[in-house]
């Protein structure tokens, strides 16, 4: 093993503040976004464990029902258009061109253009705190025609709508940018059926992303113009095209926020298996499958409307159950005759798996009209999604941060913290989100600032409440392991892992142009395996 | 359904664990020489897609088929109720009864009667915003949408206490958007349609 | 040649939606459903068309920073900012895109 080189800031080699603000290289693009989006975490997991403490009791204790409003309305905003969205598309942005070899992604302008404009999106949705009426009271939906000008005045709003409008231009830019390197960057011998699977996954989640999210775009911009005197969505077809523009949007989103880590964490359960990745066509051809089922399930998140053909969109979000099963069969087929070492990134991969389980599967629940028309809009739905992006999304985040860490900064993070992370991250999302589908089944509605003593649902809520507190501990954890991993500096080298893919044929951090040396021939899809002779997979 | 879904989810659910459980358990490398070579199963991963696929197949004909007695159900309605849902209450009439009504006070939820163990119709209407009539007891909600009616068909259980919430976040006082159901026995409720016919509010 | 290969998967995806597209028919004539769903649909195909005709980049020297890019941002941002905060947004946009475009425009023919 080479000697690593000395960790490096990961905004080399342009340094400083024009470094940091106008640098093009996509992985110092990439990595201020994880910083920037972490930031948003920080701010939505503040608001989130507010409104786990409001919610501890009945009555009111921390805040006002418009400031639980105001709470929620952020919440939901900030961690989806500001922080899983733009981590989950970061990954890509910082890992597709080195995985195909590129030295470059394509079009690095329009890729910092995507930065800015999320950026200064984020920060515009931040800033509606200030105004006179306060911050969005939406929702993440901006449900019409509650967000109308006569329900919900204020300039709060207008600058909700134009942060979440620009926060998705950036998405979009960035999925464009992967989806040309992609097509046009790959090294040669790297063909479509040698792309590691991460890749794959970007590839689905981009064509999903440029396909799906103009349509928030049309729903953004009527909704502006609705607020300011242009009767875009009149009556009863117009609320149903507000939301038809939304969820078509809504629902891909949710995959946006799903693929890249379901790639990532499929790659990582090879690695720390030690051999190749089962099913690897089945894999790209699911998550093909997959992603262009999602574009046909928005109407299952207006069953309860009376505007959308129920039966076809339930029959579609049912069928969805096929793809995200094959997943499944290719992280077991690729566990059973490995040999399995459990480093920290492989366990919140294995979490990641085990959890979103309860995710999926109690999304084929709400894909069935009759039992939706029960938990529609009820806790049972806030712990459905929860269990996709929290216990789903969020720990396949911190596998591919304890995965990659090591190649972005060139130095190691701490195992035992990384351990205890998980094991607090765990305990704390099942005890707060798992008790969510009962009081929803029993009846708690969504988005409540309060809740009556006689309903029964309090010590239920305490329970979820100090689940919360829990989660809190772990982040701790995770920002503790940082600093402390930092300052001792273990030095990384190229591939500590024993890994896969062209990203650790090269230094840590990898250098401008991503390889200094001449690629590793490219000859399957794990091309630094076929190097230390590991024996090809029979497919 | 959920007689249905729920056995399905569960089996799927230790089905996929005990073989996370089991690969966890077996194939740890401290316990073995070294992985296996990957050798790709075409055939069982069809397979195993083929049986997904069956299982989603049996599921939707289920859903289809519940959707359809819940939506297109057509027995004789016994009683019909008006609810209009607005910011921030309900009220509820009665065609049959033209004078009485409730409606949501400062003080209290307003308290919706009907007769339970036979078929009631909710014409469902909104003032302003989109809300949503959620009974639990029922299992089942509606959106009060915009512009629009909806009509439901629903069977109410006996109980003088049924909790019923606005589904469908609306604001300032969407918490505090509750009502109440007395779903009465057929000689409790003919006294109660009395009562209230004969005292128009 | 590498975008070919590309063009027909992005392609082969776009007729994977087209067979969801379709199917919807047989079950709603809601309008707002289908008009959604077929825009999406024929933009997916329109995508194919650049991927199919993509070749490599002639070799040139990239910027290591953008200061355009950034200015073009803040500019746009600014513009789409003049809806809640007024007009003025909008002027100080319209300067910021101006800036940004004649920066790119150096960074492209100047160097």
């Amino acid at each position: 093993m080479s000697v690593a080189a000395p960790a490096r800031p990961p905004f080399a080699p342009l340094q400083g503040v024009a470094g940091t603000l106008f640098g093009t290289d996509h992985k110092a693009v990439a990595v201020r976004t994880f910083v920037l989006a972490f930031g948003f975490f920080l701010g939505g997991g503040v608001l989130a464990l507010l409104m786990r403490t409001e919610l501890m009791a009945p009555g009111m204790q921390v805040t006002s029902r418009t400031g639980y409003d105001e709470m929620f309305s952020m919440h939901g905003s900030t961690m989806i258009y500001l922080f899983v969205t733009p981590v989950a598309l970061a990954l890509g942005t910082y890992f597709v061109p080195l995985q195909v070899g590129a030295a470059e992604i394509a079009a690095p302008r329009v890729n910092l253009l995507g930065f800015w404009l999320y950026a200064l999106g984020g920060l515009i949705v931040w800033l509606s705190w200030f105004p006179r009426n306060g911050a969005a009271q939406a929702a993440w939906t901006g449900e019409y025609p509650f967000s109308d000008s006569t329900s919900l005045p204020g300039t709060g709003m207008d600058m909700w709508i134009v942060g979440v409008s620009l926060a998705t231009v950036g998405a979009i830019l960035w999925a464009g940018c992967q989806l040309a390197t992609i097509v046009a960057r790959r090294a040669p011998g790297m063909t479509l059926l040698r792309m590691p699977v991460f890749t794959w996954a970007m590839l689905a989640t981009c064509l999903m992303t440029v396909a799906s999210f103009p349509s928030l775009l049309g729903a953004m911009g009527g909704l502006l113009l609705d607020r300011h005197g242009v009767e875009v969505f009149p009556g009863a077809g117009g609320a149903a095209a507000y939301q038809h523009l939304f969820w078509f949007y809504g629902h891909p989103v949710v995959y946006t926020m799903f693929f890249p880590f379901v790639g990532v964490a499929l790659e990582i359960l090879a690695t720390f298996s030690r051999r190749r990745v089962f099913g690897y066509r089945g894999v790209a051809l699911s998550l093909l499958a997959f992603a262009a089922l999602s574009s046909a399930v928005w109407g299952h998140h207006m069953f309860t409307t009376g505007e959308v053909s129920n039966l076809y969109f339930s029959l579609t979000s049912h069928m969805l159950a096929v793809p995200a099963g094959m997943e499944y069969v290719a992280a077991i087929g690729t566990l059973i005759g490995g040999a399995l070492v459990l480093r920290a990134p492989m366990l919140f991969a294995v979490g990641f798996f085990v959890q979103f389980l309860i995710g999926g599967l109690t999304g084929i629940y709400v894909a069935s009209p009759p039992l939706d028309y029960h938990v529609h809009d009820s806790y049972f739905v806030v712990a459905h999604l929860h269990y996709t992006l929290f216990a789903g999304s969020v720990f396949g985040l911190f596998a591919a941060v304890y995965y990659w860490w090591p190649k972005v900064t060139g130095i190691m993070l701490g195992e035992r913290l990384g351990r205890l992370q998980f094991w607090l991250l765990a305990i704390g999302t099942n005890v707060t989100f798992f008790p969510m589908f009962l009081v929803g089944y029993d009846g708690m509605p969504r988005r409540v600032a309060d809740y009556a003593a006689s309903a029964g649902w309090t010590g239920t809520n305490l329970i979820e409440t100090i689940g919360s507190y829990v989660i809190a501990l772990g982040m701790l954890a995770f920002a503790v392991n940082v600093v402390t991993s930092w300052l001792a500096a273990r030095p990384a080298g190229p591939d500590p892992w024993g890994a896969q893919t062209l990203e650790w044929a090269t230094s840590s951090p990898p250098p401008r142009h991503n390889f200094e040396r001449a690629l590793p021939p490219i000859r399957s899809a794990e091309p630094l395996m076929d190097l230390r002779g590991v024996p090809e997979a029979s497919r | 359904m959920q007689a249905v879904y729920l056995p399905v989810a569960l089996a799927v659910v230790v089905v996929v664990w005990v073989l996370f459980a089991f690969a966890l358990g077996r194939y740890r490398a401290s316990r073995r020489d070294g992985p296996a070579p990957t050798r790709d199963r075409p055939v069982l991963e069809l397979a195993i897609a083929a049986l997904l696929a069956a299982i989603v197949a049996a599921l939707v004909v289920v859903t289809f088929g519940a959707n359809a007695r819940e939506t297109e159900n057509d027995d004789p309605v016994r009683f019909r109720v008006d609810a209009l849902a607005y910011k921030w209450g309900w009220q509820f009439t009665y065609p049959s009864l033209p004078g009485a009504m409730d409606r949501t006070t400062r003080t209290r939820p307003p308290i919706l009667h009907v007769p339970a163990g036979t078929t009631v119709e909710v014409v469902l209407r909104t003032q302003d915003v989109t809300h949503a009539f959620w009974v639990p007891a029922v299992k089942f909600k509606s959106d009060a949408w915009t512009g629009a009616v909806h009509r439901f068909r629903l069977v109410f259980p006996p109980g003088d206490h049924l909790s019923g919430h606005c589904a469908q976040y609306c604001g300032l006082r969407h918490s505090d958007m509750t009502f109440t159901v007395h779903a009465m026995g057929a000689a409790e409720f003919r006294a109660w349609a009395a009562r209230a016919s004969g005292r128009p509010a | 040649m590498r975008g070919r290969s590309a063009a027909l998967l992005v392609a082969a995806w776009g007729l994977l939606n087209l067979a969801l597209a379709t199917l919807m028919f047989a079950f709603t004539t809601d309008l707002m459903s289908h008009v959604v769903y077929w825009l999406a649909v024929a933009f997916v195909f329109a995508m194919a068309v650049p991927a199919w005709f993509a070749r490599d980049p002639p070799r040139r020297r990239l910027p290591e920073a953008s200061a355009g890019t950034v200015a073009l941002a803040a500019g746009l941002a600014f513009l789409a900012l003049g809806a809640a905060l007024g007009i003025w947004g909008v002027f100080v946009g319209l300067a910021g895109v101006l800036i940004g475009l004649v920066l790119l425009a150096m960074e492209r023919w100047v160097r």
